[in-house]
């Protein structure tokens, strides 16, 4: 319990942080993506989520063929090991909320005002999706060199698609669905 | 102990940085001027013109947020990452 309010305390003070960063820019929020929810977002975040999916196993099916081709050794599972995984129907909802607070910050951050700024400070999309991507892929490099690569692989389709978009609801929503079925899943397997 | 650090982090660091990048965008600051400005962010040439922000500006602001919300997590993820076994 005291993990999950220790984390969405650190969620909330970055949504606060980039919130406040972008209510002083000059530019209008919307440039950052910040648009009103509508329902057909939840439906965007979805097809997202499951173009993630198929791109993760795809990629990795590929490269374990490739693999196998050279002789090469298997590849090593990504480590999870040290997260705490929900119990209760209480903890599922409290899983839930975390994972919708923690997909908002971390896409607040890295999508809505990084690659903005990038895009703006570059002035090349494509090297601020590879920037942000590499961010993004940084600070997950506790779940080992196959979660490293699989988080720029993700963080590199959500830059696409918020390049493409420009709106931040459904990759907040994929983030959200991502984080939620991984760790349910990882509960369910243990 | 460690989110209070945090929390206490962020707050003096934005007052720092977002100081920094508000006078590199030309807005005097109560610290810079002795009082609020007289001139709002709409009223600033930099709006009226239509201009960009300037660039030093975002670099400052930037920084700050990778900072304040990105690097404490590179830090924190390095740290968390177990061990290679040792061989035998």
């Amino acid at each position: 319990m005291f993990q999950a309010a220790y984390r969405t305390l650190q969620a909330a003070v970055a949504i606060a942080t980039v919130l406040f960063v972008i209510s002083r820019s000059v530019r209008s929020p919307r440039r950052f993506g910040l648009f009103r929810f509508r329902w057909r977002d939840i439906l965007y975040g979805l097809g997202l989520y499951v173009l993630c999916m198929g791109a993760y196993y795809a990629f990795w099916i590929a490269v374990g063929l490739i693999m196998k081709l050279l002789g090469a050794g298997g590849l090593s599972r990504a480590t999870l090991g040290g997260i705490a995984t929900p119990q209760t129907a209480a903890q599922y909802a409290v899983l839930a909320l975390l994972s919708l607070v923690n997909g908002a910050a971390e896409e607040l951050v890295m999508r809505a005002y990084l690659l903005t700024r990038f895009e703006q400070l570059f002035r090349s999309t494509a090297a601020a999706i590879l920037l942000s991507a590499a961010l993004f892929a940084a600070y997950h490099s506790y779940q080992g060199y196959v979660g490293l690569v699989t988080v720029a692989l993700i963080g590199l389709i959500y830059g696409m698609c918020f390049a493409r978009w420009r709106r931040i609801w459904p990759l907040i929503l994929a983030h959200a669905f991502q984080d939620f079925v991984s760790i349910a899943m990882l509960a369910l397997s243990r | 102990m460690e989110t209070v650090q945090h929390v206490v982090g962020v707050v003096v660091l934005s007052q720092r940085w977002l100081t920094a990048a508000g006078a590199a965008r030309g807005w005097k600051t109560r610290r810079m001027s002795g009082r609020w400005s007289s001139m709002s962010v709409e009223q600033s040439p930099m709006r009226v013109c239509g201009r960009e922000e300037p660039r030093k500006a975002v670099w400052v602001e930037t920084g700050f947020v990778l900072l304040a919300c990105v690097v404490p997590l590179i830090f924190v993820s390095v740290a968390r990452r177990q061990p290679a076994p040792e061989a035998a």
